[in-house]
């Protein structure tokens, strides 16, 4: 998953940028609720004029307004909790827990079927069980929402409840928030097997035994181990021991204090509270205390020499390295950290113990530059416009969404990122690189095509010496600047304290392809850096809270469907809206295609929809017309033209209205490990927030005008 | 807004009722310019055959319905108002409750809805369903109850708020004479408590046993509209009861009638109403349980 339109902070979003490009989205909604009152006042007039003549219903439309503001400000919350509770009772009572028993059984056999052999079982393990929680909750959404009140209707106990003071917005709020807060119910059960399918299911060790492992020596002597773990949960990971990486075998708090201790190292007199003050004679210092304790590690059963402060005294002490700490090669997303453990005096390995499966669930928060190119004689302009390139060259595809830089020679894609600071980045710049290959030739085609990247000041033109790796389509790749990388003069600089990054905290990512004839693809958001990983429990709740935005977002409508139409059509209107609403983006293209063609056209070309409007696509299929051919120019074609650009000028206006369900990516956020954003949960919640007001308001005004008995 | 009366609970002006369908085309005339007050504290009772009206008139007043002219006041405001609805009860004609609450769960709710608070609410529901006989089942759901105890249930929760006004549909429809009895009491020790009562009916012998003044409808037209005993008293027509009455003495007080130049139109034993005797089986079989001794002897030879 790419994501392409990042997250606008939420106070952006609402008041609209400083660009003033894009209107903030409270003024929209300002904008949206104007032109409902007027429509919803005009249209009320009519109604009332057309049921109850012109005298008449002028005085009860008058005095519904009249009642109104009261009515929808004045609920009281005893009232609204009764109705709620009561639609609590009734969701219960029609068994929507049935939903979650479905849940259950599609868990328990889910497994047979979620490909055991992909490259990322968790990301298949999510998403699936993410979809059909959002699938099993929709509809039993729908259907207890959208039955409730005609029910109600149709069995009269309406007449006693609205025979009591109560308000019919408090009949519409009462349903909707009790429906959703069964719906909440039911999705935090789904939630919380989900999580124990998905983390118990994924869970898994191996096992490393002494013939897995084949030892490399040098010169007599053992320098490391290579070999593979044993196959658990149909995979095996590789194992590559470092023979120089064994550790004594004790841990330390951040502040080298010894929290945990094991036999070897008690044995040598350390005790657990002891404070590192030095190892090797080298003392322990506030600022490196991470690097100076990688000292520790050595050769298999030498001793290190360590300075302790023992409440208050000074104590010296030779501890043997006994342990072996390192982690497992990445298989299928993850990796596991294997410790060893030496003992005896032969230095045979006595045992390994490989831990739980690390990496595997990720919540990545990245961090988005900006893309622009150079050509392939490196030329940051384009020769012929001199305007700065901001696309590279095209390899075909004349819609595609990537556009490629050529390998061996100048051309090279540029990330320029800003914000770094050595607090967010201590280790580095953390990167994920998402590159497209394109094989002009096919080469050896089990070889990969060779990148390369660097740093550069954007400022000072300062540079750091190319790193190679390896471009694998459909793959990301993991990618590190280390803190301190080789500068073009062979030096190793610090990425911070030596110009690579300005004081300011920008720098750029230069990408090029190396491979000659060979082209890498990408587009901006292909390559973003790591700063941290969020929880993933945490992520996990937030995806949930996703799906849950959209069973409100889905009972309120079902509920103010309800409020004039039966149950059935209530129930097939709301499955409609959420279909249009998971394709509005279609149909806003669709739309635009007929109103502004040119405009779709040229500015978002490979958005256009061919065909035209709905009377244009009848009259292209009657005779047999290819959709993309222009029509004959005739006074029955611009007649029909006129008519389609009517007809899609009412329905653009209608789309407005319509909820986005595209929008509601957290879903795939959390299956593709992506921490997702609080901005986009609060904007998401700000959407629902102004639907529920709106269903509330007309729903209310509906109930108010409509003769509830028979 | 018309100055409200003190005295006058329920004011219909000129009001009329057309049901319409989707495209406005007229389909019934329900209710054609009925003009009616209801005084306070008084038993009013609404007659007339099915379809007369009479359940769209309590609609309407309601604001179930809305009218299609006229206006209907209850304590001098629209009926659409729904802050009327705290003085009044109402009874549907079937008790048109949600079956899946046992009988304090449903007082409990319409207690909410009248927003009272949680103490008076549990009080005030254990009150009244001592009062309309419900203890036993009071945590029985209603989908189990008898047509009779849902009748009672339905009566306690429009009597939930102590409303001054309370509108009975139909409230002895479905059930037996012990219950119509019942209802009956109810209705008279509401009007002893000073609460004005609107009730319809189509069972002519309940409305006259309790109401004080009647409207009668027929055809969404007001036919006749009075007090009770007023519009019942013939008054050229006296009935004489009499015991120990032999025949020779009937004859006599025949021929005297006759001989002051009035004419006697019948001379019968009156027999008892089936409403009575069934009334007093069961009061008696209620005192001494087991098999009743019929006078004549008749249960005895069928054994």
């Amino acid at each position: 998953m790419v994501i392409e339109k990042p997250i606008l902070p939420t106070w952006e979003w609402l008041w609209g940028g400083t660009d003033a490009v894009a209107t903030g989205a409270f003024f929209e909604f300002l904008k949206v609720t104007l032109v409902l009152i007027v429509l919803g006042l005009i249209l009320g007039l009519v109604v009332s004029v057309f049921r109850y003549g012109p005298s008449r219903g002028l005085r009860n439309y008058l005095r519904v307004l009249r009642q109104a503001p009261r009515d929808l400000l004045g609920i009281s919350p005893r009232r609204v909790l009764g109705l709620a509770v009561l639609a609590m009772r009734e969701a219960i009572r029609r068994r929507v827990w049935v939903a979650l028993l479905l849940f259950f059984v599609v868990l328990m056999f889910a497994s047979w079927n979620l490909a055991p052999n992909s490259d990322q079982p968790a990301v298949i393990y999510l998403n699936f069980v993410l979809t059909a929680a959002t699938y099993i909750m929709l509809p039993v959404a729908v259907f207890t929402a959208a039955f409730s009140l005609p029910q109600d209707i149709k069995n009269h106990t309406i007449y006693t409840v609205v025979t009591k003071p109560v308000r019919p917005s408090e009949i519409v709020l009462g349903r909707i928030l009790g429906f959703s807060v069964v719906g909440s119910g039911l999705l935090l059960a789904m939630g919380i097997a989900s999580y124990i399918f998905v983390v118990r299911g994924l869970n898994h060790t191996h096992t490393i035994t002494e013939d897995d492992l084949l030892a490399e020596t040098h010169r007599g002597q053992v320098v490391r181990y290579e070999g593979e773990t044993s196959n658990d949960d149909r995979h095996r990971h590789p194992v590559d021991l470092e023979a120089r990486n064994f550790y004594p075998e004790f841990e330390v708090s951040p502040a080298a204090k010894v929290i945990r201790l094991g036999g070897a190292a008690a044995e040598a007199g350390l005790q657990i509270g002891d404070r590192v003050i030095a190892i090797e004679g080298e003392p322990l210092t506030e600022k490196n205390r991470e690097k100076e304790l990688r000292r520790l590690a050595g050769k298999p059963l030498s001793t290190a020499q360590l300075s302790i402060d023992r409440d208050g005294k000074k104590l010296e002490l030779k501890v043997p390295r006994t342990i072996l700490e390192t982690f497992t090669g990445t298989n299928r997303g993850h990796k596991h950290r294997i410790v060893t453990r030496r003992t005896g005096n032969d230095g045979a390995i006595a045992s390994y113990a490989v831990g739980p499966a690390e990496g595997m669930f990720l919540a990545r928060v990245p961090q988005y530059g900006s893309l622009r190119f150079r050509d392939s004689k490196g030329d940051p302009k384009d020769s012929r416009t001199w305007t700065f390139n901001e696309q590279g060259v095209n390899v075909g595809k004349i819609f595609s969404y990537r556009s490629y830089i050529r390998g061996n020679t100048l051309a090279a894609a540029i990330w320029t990122f800003d914000g770094l600071t050595p607090e967010k980045y201590p280790n580095g710049l953390d990167m994920d690189v998402n590159i497209r290959v394109y094989r002009s030739y096919l080469g050896k085609i089990d070889a990969p095509v060779v990148g390369s990247l660097s740093v550069r000041n954007p400022d000072t033109g300062k540079r750091s010496r190319e790193q190679i790796f390896s471009g694998k389509d459909f793959s990301i790749e993991r990618m590190r600047v280390a803190r301190k990388v080789w500068s073009l003069d062979d030096e190793l600089i610090d990425l911070f304290a030596d110009g690579l990054i300005t004081p300011d905290g920008r720098t750029e990512i230069w990408i090029s392809c190396v491979d000659p004839g060979q082209y890498f693809g990408m587009a901006e958001a292909d390559v973003y850096l790591r700063s941290r990983d969020a929880p993933f429990t945490l992520n996990f709740i937030k995806g949930f809270l996703g799906i849950e935005l959209q069973i409100i977002l889905v009972t309120a409508l079902a509920v103010f469907f309800s409020t004039f139409l039966s149950g059935p059509v209530s129930t097939l209107l709301s499955f409609t809206t959420v279909l249009l609403g998971f394709n509005k983006d279609f149909l806003q293209r669709v739309v635009q295609s007929v109103l502004n063609p040119e405009v779709a056209q040229q500015a978002v070309a490979y958005k256009r929809v061919y065909g035209g409007g709905p009377i244009e696509a009848a009259y292209r299929i009657l005779l047999q017309l290819n959709i993309t051919s222009e029509l004959e120019a005739n006074p029955l074609t611009s007649a029909i033209k006129v008519i389609d650009v009517v007809i899609m000028y009412i329905v653009n206006n209608i789309l407005h209205l319509l909820a986005d369900f595209e929008q509601f990516l957290e879903v795939q956020y959390l299956s593709y490990g992506y921490d997702i954003p609080w901005d986009m949960l609060i904007q998401h919640s700000f959407s629902v927030i102004s639907f529920l007001l709106a269903t509330y308001v007309l729903g209310y005004f509906i109930l108010k005008s409509r003769e509830l008995a028979r | 807004m018309v100055s409200p009366d003190p005295e006058v609970v329920i004011e219909a002006r000129n009001l009329s009722k057309v049901y319409r369908d989707f495209w406005g085309r007229q389909k019934v005339r329900a209710l054609r310019a009925l003009d009616l007050t209801v005084q306070q504290g008084e038993i009013f009772g609404l007659l007339g055959p099915n379809g007369s009206g009479k359940s769209t008139t309590i609609k309407i007043l309601l604001g179930l319905l809305f009218p299609t002219g006229g206006e209907a006041l209850i304590f001098g405001q629209e009926a659409t108002q729904v802050s009327k609805n705290n003085r009044i009860g109402y009874l549907p004609e079937e008790s048109y409750l949600y079956r899946f609450l046992n009988a304090f769960e449903t007082l409990d709710f319409y207690g909410r809805l009248f927003n009272m608070p949680a103490r008076e609410r549990r009080e005030r529901s254990k009150q009244l369903i001592e009062s309309v006989g419900l203890s036993a089942a009071a945590r029985r759901p209603l989908k189990e109850y008898s047509k009779g105890m849902t009748r009672r249930i339905g009566l306690a929760q429009a009597l939930i708020n102590d409303p001054d006004l309370i509108l009975l549909d139909e409230p002895t429809s479905g059930l037996d004479p012990i219950g119509t009895k019942d209802m009956k009491n109810m209705i008279i020790g509401l009007k002893e408590q000073g609460k004005t009562v609107v009730l319809c009916s189509h069972l002519l012998a309940d409305v006259q046993d309790v109401c004080d003044r009647i409207a009668i409808l027929h055809q969404g037209e007001l036919k006749e509209l009075g007090r009770v005993d007023a519009l019942l008293r013939k008054r050229d027509l006296t009935q004489i009861q009499s015991t120990q009455l032999s025949p020779e003495v009937e004859k006599e007080v025949c021929d005297l009638i006759r001989a002051r130049g009035g004419e006697v139109l019948s001379t019968e034993n009156p027999t008892s109403t089936l409403e009575d005797l069934f009334l007093s089986i069961v009061e008696e079989s209620e005192a001494k349980p087991g098999k009743r001794a019929t006078p004549d002897g008749s249960n005895s030879e069928q054994n």
